[in-house]
């Protein structure tokens, strides 16, 4: 008989990246399946003004500032988990940083993307998941983008002065393979490495104009109701973090990319646009 | 029984093709046990009856109807019957399927070849012409494809049951676009090789753990299939919590496809 209910009683997870938009609803998601977890980024303001929030709503999170850029920091957050909590069964990679604007920024932009995408992905996986290894199992949840696995349509921008950045492409394409290469590797050592790949994510907040085209069409927005975008906020619609705390217990180690897709077809294009306006997207 | 709302699949209907035995008789249990009303439907009335017979001990309502997936007089009675019992149906699982032995191509004769193909994949046009209506009317469905990794990494010696697998999948993506402005949801599973009836069918030798520990060493996380791990995809894919999920081909094969 098939398990009935769905826990992370007592797992130590670790959230790399939990202040956005999606990385609040995967902490709410991941707290209140019972998992014991730790959220890693950066931003220490941030992170106490999550914790303090989740505490509010009841919920316990540990936070540690840690810059997944350095590989030092990340050994560093690994040591002090495992000698809090005595052991790591899962991460969770949500952190991306999105420096890049345009085809044309200069390659200095390129690279500082890189730094933290790339390498520091690969660097937090290979710091957790021989961690993980060494204590005989575990699992990686990482969180790409249909932006990793399709290009962007271009006719959906046309009339604004938004544009998609080359470097999200490229490093969440890279994420889907290297989560694949990642899976073998640990496999035989029962870590488990699976990938979420979410679509375009609806953002209830008002968007900050970059300037003021966007602007005007952000007024025309509003009559643009959701086709129906994912959703952070609320985790009873929220495909992504469930998918992301099921697969980190799942019997499938490769939890084949959850394409979360919102299919773009013609009749739908003038929509698109508008929400793309309106919309802040978070992975993709 | 009364509903818990905290079941996942409470106040669900749900119709388990090839239901009786195997990935579609575990998928009625872990469908039942989150709360779901369930049809179990196959060609076996002997397995049929007496795993229905089981959930509705157990207290959970469940009925059995006798199908034939490649006949379309047989899945419109279906269709009706669990209509006619539970007034409604959200989820249908097209489970049955069936393979040749695993032998050269050309050992395979054109009968076995057509009814390879009747049960694997018009069952899915059979299922497609008598549920779309009912979801259409309702403006949600959820269809659950039972694929294989066959479509995706075959093995030699299934080469006409691979096709056919290969179609399941093509066709779960193509109803999940085509029919995703009705509210209606299409996903598959694509199951590594498992220890289920069709264990020796796919293995074309005796079951052996020499036999076994050959396929399983093609198998990253290093064992086989179970039944219990194609039944818990499909509870996923079926809970209304995955409602923003469609067109998905989800490999549960222990890494089989990477």
């Amino acid at each position: 008989m098939s398990d009935t209910t769905i826990s992370l009683t007592g797992k130590v997870v670790i959230q790399f990246g939990g202040t956005g938009l999606l990385g609040r609803a995967l902490v709410k998601s991941l707290a209140s399946a019972g998992a014991i977890l730790v959220v890693a980024s950066r931003n220490r303001a941030a992170l106490q003004s999550l914790a303090d929030t989740e505490r509010a709503a009841g919920r316990q999170v540990f936070i540690e500032e840690t810059d997944i850029g350095s590989e030092a920091s990340l050994a560093s957050l690994r040591d002090r988990v495992l000698a809090k909590h005595g052991r790591v069964d899962g991460i969770v990679f949500n952190a991306v940083s999105r420096p890049m604007r345009t085809m044309n920024d200069d390659l200095k932009i390129w690279r500082e993307s890189m730094e933290t995408n790339a390498t520091g992905f690969f660097a937090t996986c290979r710091v957790f998941g021989d961690a993980m290894a060494k204590q005989g199992g575990g699992s990686i949840v990482n969180i790409a983008s249909i932006y990793g696995m399709v290009g962007s349509n271009l006719a959906l921008y046309e009339g604004t002065t938004m544009t998609t950045a080359p470097d999200y492409f490229f490093h969440k394409g890279g994420m889907i393979n290297l989560t694949r290469y990642l899976a073998s590797h640990y496999g035989a050592q029962k870590v488990r490495v699976n990938v979420v790949s979410p679509g375009g994510i609806y953002n209830p907040r008002p968007l900050r104009p970059r300037n003021s085209s966007t602007d005007t069409t952000r007024s025309r927005c509003s009559a643009a109701n959701c086709r129906r975008r994912g959703c952070a906020s609320a985790s009873a619609c929220n495909p992504a973090a469930n998918c992301c705390w099921r697969a980190l217990r799942c019997s499938a180690r490769y939890h084949k990319v959850a394409r979360a897709s919102c299919r773009i077809r013609q009749a739908w294009r003038p929509a698109e646009l508008l929400l793309r306006a309106k919309c802040k997207l978070i992975g993709g | 029984m009364p509903t818990n709302p905290a079941q996942r699949l409470a106040q669900q209907v749900a119709i388990v093709t090839g239901g009786a035995s195997g990935f579609g008789e575990e998928i009625c249990r872990a469908f039942a046990a989150e709360g779901a009303q369930i049809v179990v439907a196959d060609i076996n009335a002997v397995l049929g009856e007496k795993l229905a017979a089981a959930l509705t001990a157990a207290g959970h309502p469940a009925l059995f109807h006798r199908t034939d997936v490649t006949r379309t007089a047989d899945m419109g009675q279906l269709v009706a019957a669990t209509l006619a019992r539970f007034g409604r149906l959200d989820i249908m699982v097209n489970n049955a399927g069936i393979s040749h032995a695993n032998q050269p191509m050309l050992n395979v004769g054109e009968a076995e070849f057509d009814r390879i193909y009747q049960v694997n994949v018009k069952s899915l046009y059979l299922s497609a012409v008598h549920c779309v209506p009912v979801f259409r009317a309702q403006k949600r469905g959820c269809f659950i494809n039972i694929g294989s990794t066959a479509a995706v990494r075959p093995r030699p010696g299934l080469t006409w049951y691979n096709g056919s697998k290969g179609a399941v999948v093509l066709i779960t993506k193509s109803m999940a676009v085509e029919l995703a402005p009705d509210g209606i949801r299409a996903n598959a599973i694509n199951p590594a090789i498992a220890d289920t009836p069709l264990l020796t069918t796919f293995m074309g030798t005796a079951d052996t753990p020499d036999n076994r520990a050959r396929f399983t060493a093609s198998i990253p996380l290093g064992r086989l299939g179970r039944a219990t791990d194609v039944a818990n995809a499909a509870v996923f894919l079926a809970d209304p919590a995955s409602e923003f999920i469609t067109g998905v081909c989800l490999e549960v094969d222990g890494g089989r496809c990477i």
